[in-house]
C-alpha cells in the first residue's frame, strides 16, 4: 500500500485501544474518584504511556494536545517537547500539503478510521516511516481531536526500497546481459518470465507464458530436440542446458542458450529455475570469426607464403599446412633457422646480427637466406617474425611467415649481371674511344708539360741574369706549378675514363661535363680542322648522373660529328654544342655538326647494336650511348638538320633536388 | 745546359728584334713568352692565326714561333698564307709531334726549323737566334737591292745594254762590235756605268747585276 493513501480501517486493536483512551481522557476526575476505575484509568495510562505504538492528538488546528513518552521519544523528543507545537513540525516540509489534507478528511468524517503511510522527520533530522491510522472524535465539549496512532515502519519500507531497488538491478542486468530468467513446474506446467525473457521472446508482457506459445516461438527444425530436452529433463529431474533458435515475427532468426536447475518442490515435485540467454551476437561474432579464420586460411594456402611458430629455444614449432606443398619446406619440426639455411657459414655476420635480434626478442623483417624446398631444389626464403609472450610477459617463441622470393632474387641476380655486363661493354668501348683519341690525349698531357720545360728552362735564364731576376723567377715557378697540376688533372681524368667500369651516380653540372669531354677532343678538331661553337646555358641546374660516362657519350657524339665532316670542304666545319634547361625537370645537350647528314630511314637503326656507316666502325657507339642515356633515366635522339649535317640531342632528367 | 745564351742587355731601340709567338694554348704561349723574354728578347704572342694577320707587320728583324697545330687553320695554312701576303718573317714550327708529311710541307714553305714539344731551351733560343739573324739579314740584303736598283733605274737604256754585256764577261771590243758602236764609245759608256751605279771594280758592277737579276741563268745566288 502507497504512503498517503488513506483508507477507512476495519476493527482493529488500535481502534479498540484508541476508544479507550478516548473514554480515559474524557472521564472528569470526580471529587470522590471511585476507586475501581481510578485503576482502570491507571492502567490505561500505563497502556497509552509504554505501548510501543506513537500515539498523537492533535486539535483542528493541527496543535499537539498529548503525546505519549514511546512516541516522543521515536522521534528524538520529550513529550513536554511536542506538546503545544505543530504536529506539521515532525513532517517534511514536502509532505505537510498531504498531512493538512488528511487531518481536513479525519475532521469532515467524524469517527471514520483513516490509515496512511508516511515519512517523520526526527528531532536529528534523520527519517522514521510510520503507518498513521487516524480518526476524529467529538470531546464532551463537543469540539473535535484528532486522535492519531503510527506504528513504525521503516524496516519494511528500507526492506522494500532495497528489494525494488535490487529488482531493478536484476531487470537491468537481464537486460544488459540479454538473459532472461524463468520457473517451470514441470508438474503443473506452470511458467513465470522475467521481463527480460518476455523481450527475448518478444511476447507480451500481460500474456501467461505457456508452453504451446513457446514451441510456437522456436524454430520449426529446433522443436522436437527443445521437446526431447526439457521432456526428459522433466521426467528425470536433471538440469539441461541447450541452445537453440527462434523464429521471430519479423522472420528474423534469434539464437538463445536456456540453462535450467532442477529443483523438487516441498511435495517432491519437479521445478526448474533456469536462465534463458540471447547469444545471437555472440553466435553472429562466432561466425564471423570463424569466417575471418577460413578468410586467412584461403589467403595463406593461395598465396605460397607459409606460417611458422618456433619455441623459446628458436627451434621450429609449427609450419603452417599448405595446399601447395612443394615450396614449403617438410620436416623443420626441431630444427632452428641456422639448421635450415646452407648459407648460415659463408654469412656468419648475417646470422650473427639474426640471432641477437632472436635472443633480444625483437621483431626482425625480411631475412633472406637460402635453404632447400621438398624437393631439396635450392630456393631462396624470406622471413619476418614477431615474439609472442604468455600473459605474464613470458617469452614463448616467435611466429612469422616465409616467402619464397627465389624468382625475384634470381630475376635480381639477372638484372644485375646484365647492369654489368652493360658497364663492361660501356668501359670496352671507351677504351676503345680513348685508343682513337690517343694523339689528343698524348698532346693534352704534353702541352702543360711543355710549358713547364719551357717556363723551367726561363726561371734558370732569370737567376743568371746579374742581378738575378728573382721575381720573375719566382712567377716562372708559379707557372710551372700551375701547369704540372693540369698535367695531372689530365692524366687523372684520363686513367678514370680508362678505368673505371662502376657506375657513380652524383650530381653533375652539366656544363662542366661537357667541357671537360670537349677538352679532350680538342686536338681531335683542331687536326680535323673543325672549330666548336659552344652555346652553354649560364643557369643551369644540376644533373644526377655518372660523369665518365655521360663524358664517353659526348666524346663518342663529338668524334661521330668530326667523321661527319670529313669530306667537307666548301663550307667552315662547325660543330656546335649547346646546353639548355627545357624548363619541363629536364636538360638538354645537343651536338650538331654539318656533315654529310642522316638518311631518314637510317635514324630507326641508328642506334640498334652493329649498325654502322663507317667502314671500320664496329656499330656498338651510338647503341652504346643510347643505354648509357637510358640508365640516367633520359633519352637520346638524332635528327637531320635543315641546313645539313645531324643533330644528337640529349635529354636528362635534373638532379631531384633541384627540379624541385 | 751549359752552354747557355748570354742574355743581352736591354736595348730599347728600334731595331730590337721581335719574336711572334701563335699558339692557342695560353699556358704554353705564356711559357714560351716567358723564356724569350728571360734572354732579353722582345716578344709579342697571339692566340690564333688571324689575331697575326691583323697585326701591323713587323719592321724591325723578327721570326714567327708557330704550333703547327692551330684551331680553324693550321700554322701551315698561316705559312702560305703569309707568303701570299709577301710577309717572309722566317717561321719556327713547334708541333706536339711531328709527322714527316708535315715536316717536309713546312720546310718546303721555308721553315727555318721544326721543333717537337717539349722543346729544348738551347734549340729553340738557337733556332730564334738563327732566325732573327736571317730576317736581319734578308733586311739589309733587301735594302742593298733597292739602293742598286735605284741606281740602275738612272742608267739609260743603250749604258744597260752595255752593262748586260759587261757583265757577262764581254771585252769592250766584243760589246763594241755587238753593239755596232766603237771601242771608245763603249769606254765611256762603262765609265758613267761604273760612277753612277758607285761600283769599284767590275767584280762590284757583276755583283750588283747579280742581285738585280740581270742575269737570270745566275740568279741563284740571290740567297
Amino acid at each position: 500500500m502507497k504512503p498517503g493513501r488513506a483508507a477507512t480501517f476495519g476493527k482493529s486493536a488500535a481502534q479498540f485501544l484508541v476508544g479507550c483512551v478516548r473514554q480515559t481522557v474524557t472521564v472528569k476526575p470526580r471529587t470522590e474518584p471511585d476507586g475501581g476505575l481510578l485503576e482502570a484509568v491507571k492502567q490505561w495510562q500505563q497502556v497509552f504511556e509504554h505501548n510501543p505504538v506513537m500515539y498523537f492528538m492533535v486539535d483542528p488546528a493541527g496543535t499537539v494536545i498529548n503525546v505519549n513518552t514511546f512516541g516522543a521519544a521515536q522521534l528524538g523528543y520529550t513529550t513536554a517537547e511536542l506538546i503545544g507545537r505543530s504536529v506539521l513540525d515532525v513532517f517534511f516540509e514536502e509532505d505537510r500539503d498531504f498531512v493538512r489534507a488528511c487531518v481536513a478528511l479525519c475532521l469532515e468524517t467524524v469517527d471514520q478510521s483513516h490509515t496512511w503511510e508516511i515519512r517523520k522527520v526526527r528531532k536529528d533530522g534523520s527519517v522514521l516511516w510510520v503507518r498513521e491510522n487516524a480518526k476524529t472524535m467529538l470531546r464532551a465539549d463537543g469540539g473535535p481531536i484528532v486522535l492519531v496512532a503510527c506504528e513504525n515502519i521503516t524496516e519494511r519500507k528500507e526492506a522494500e526500497n532495497a528489494l525494488r531497488q535490487s529488482e531493478a538491478y536484476l531487470a537491468q542486468a537481464q537486460e544488459l546481459s540479454h538473459t532472461g530468467s524463468f520457473g517451470w513446474r514441470a508438474a503443473t506446467g506452470e511458467i513465470t518470465w522475467s521481463k527480460e525473457t518476455y523481450r527475448i521472446f518478444q511476447c507480451d508482457e500481460g500474456t501467461k507464458p505457456q508452453i504451446p506459445v513457446m514451441l510456437q516461438r522456436i524454430h520449426p527444425e529446433d522443436r522436437l530436440a527443445v521437446q526431447q530436452t526439457t521432456g526428459r529433463a522433466a521426467r528425470e529431474g536433471e538440469d539441461y542446458d541447450h541452445e537453440y533458435r527462434l523464429l521471430m515475427p519479423d522472420g528474423s532468426i534469434k539464437y538463445v542458450r536456456a540453462v535450467a536447475r532442477a529443483m523438487r518442490d516441498s511435495g517432491g515435485r519437479v521445478e526448474f529455475v533456469g536462465s534463458v540467454t540471447d547469444i545471437t551476437a555472440t553466435k553472429e561474432a562466432e561466425r564471423r570469426l570463424r569466417e575471418s579464420e577460413q578468410r586467412f586460411r584461403a589467403y595463406a594456402e593461395t598465396a605460397s607464403d607459409w606460417f611458422w611458430e618456433t619455441g623459446p629455444d628458436h627451434r621450429v614449432t609449427v609450419i603452417s599446412e599448405h595446399s601447395d606443398t612443394v615450396t614449403a619446406p617438410a620436416g623443420l619440426i626441431g630444427l632452428t633457422r641456422w639448421d635450415i639455411a646452407p648459407d648460415a657459414d659463408l654469412e656468419p655476420e648475417k646470422w650473427r646480427q639474426h640471432r641477437a635480434a632472436l635472443d633480444a626478442h625483437t621483431a626482425f623483417r625480411d631475412l633472406v637466406y637460402r635453404s632447400k624446398d621438398r624437393n631439396g631444389q635450392p630456393i631462396y626464403v624470406r622471413t619476418s617474425g614477431k615474439p609472442f609472450f604468455d600473459a605474464n610477459g613470458n617469452f614463448l617463441g616467435y611466429r612469422g611467415v616465409c616467402t619464397d622470393v627465389t624468382a625475384a632474387i634470381r630475376a635480381d641476380q639477372a638484372e644485375d649481371a646484365l647492369r654489368k655486363a652493360q658497364a663492361e661493354l660501356a668501359h670496352v668501348t671507351r677504351v676503345t674511344t680513348l685508343g682513337e683519341l690517343t694523339a689528343s690525349i698524348a698532346h693534352e698531357i704534353n702541352q702543360p708539360l711543355a710549358a713547364v720545360i719551357a717556363n723551367a728552362d726561363a726561371c734558370l735564364a732569370w737567376l743568371q741574369r746579374s742581378p738575378p731576376d728573382l721575381k720573375a723567377a719566382g712567377r716562372s715557378v708559379e707557372w710551372i706549378i700551375e701547369d704540372g697540376k693540369r698535367a695531372s688533372d689530365v692524366i687523372r681524368h684520363v686513367r678514370a675514363l680508362a678505368k673505371r667500369t662502376e657506375i657513380e651516380m652524383v650530381p653533375l653540372d652539366a656544363n662542366l661535363v661537357v667541357r671537360e669531354a670537349v677538352a679532350l677532343v680538342q686536338r681531335e678538331m683542331a687536326s680535323h680542322a673543325v672549330s666548336v661553337r659552344m652555346e652553354l646555358s649560364s643557369a643551369m641546374p644540376k644533373i644526377f648522373g655518372d660523369r665518365i660516362q655521360l663524358q664517353q657519350v659526348l666524346i663518342n657524339l663529338i668524334m661521330n660529328g668530326i667523321e661527319a665532316m670529313e669530306d667537307v670542304h666548301d663550307r667552315p666545319r662547325e660543330l656546335a654544342i649547346r646546353s639548355a634547361a627545357d624548363g619541363e625537370g629536364a636538360m638538354l645537350v645537343s651536338v650538331a655538326d654539318c656533315g654529310v647528314g642522316i638518311d631518314e630511314q637510317a635514324i630507326d637503326r641508328l642506334f640498334t647494336p652493329f649498325f654502322t656507316t663507317k667502314s671500320g666502325g664496329m656499330g656498338m657507339g651510338l647503341s652504346i650511348c643510347r643505354s648509357i642515356i637510358e640508365t640516367h633515366g633520359g633519352r637520346l635522339s638524332a635528327a637531320p638538320n635543315q641546313s645539313g649535317g645531324a643533330t644528337f640531342q640529349i635529354t636528362l632528367p635534373l638532379h631531384r633536388e633541384e627540379a624541385s | 745546359m751549359t752552354e747557355r745564351l748570354e742574355p743581352s742587355p736591354p736595348q730599347e731601340n728600334a731595331d730590337q728584334p721581335i719574336v711572334f709567338i701563335v699558339d692557342d694554348d695560353a699556358s704554353m704561349r705564356r711559357a714560351l713568352t716567358n723564356l724569350f723574354e728571360s734572354v732579353g728578347l722582345k716578344v709579342e704572342a697571339f692566340g690564333s692565326a688571324p689575331q697575326l694577320l691583323h697585326a701591323k707587320p713587323p719592321q724591325v728583324p723578327s721570326c714567327l714561333v708557330l704550333d703547327i697545330r692551330l684551331p680553324g687553320a693550321s700554322g701551315l695554312d698561316l705559312q702560305s698564307d703569309l707568303a701570299k701576303a709577301d710577309i717572309h718573317t722566317p717561321i719556327i714550327f713547334i708541333t706536339g709531334h711531328a709527322d714527316i708529311p708535315m715536316t717536309v710541307r713546312a720546310m718546303k714553305g721555308g721553315a727555318i726549323d721544326f721543333l717537337t714539344k717539349p722543346v729544348r731551351d738551347q734549340d729553340i733560343l738557337d733556332a730564334v737566334q738563327a732566325a732573327i739573324e736571317r730576317d736581319r739579314k734578308r733586311r739589309d740584303f733587301n735594302k742593298t737591292v733597292l739602293n742598286v736598283r735605284s741606281r740602275f733605274e738612272s742608267l739609260s737604256s743603250r749604258e744597260r745594254d752595255v752593262l748586260a754585256l759587261v757583265t757577262s764577261g764581254l771585252m769592250n771590243k766584243q760589246v763594241a762590235a755587238q753593239l755596232g758602236l766603237a771601242e771608245i764609245t763603249v769606254k765611256i759608256y762603262r765609265g758613267n756605268i761604273m760612277r753612277k751605279m758607285g761600283a769599284k771594280s767590275l767584280a762590284d758592277l757583276v755583283r750588283m747585276s747579280e742581285a738585280l737579276g740581270i742575269r737570270p741563268s745566275r740568279s741563284d745566288a740571290q740567297t
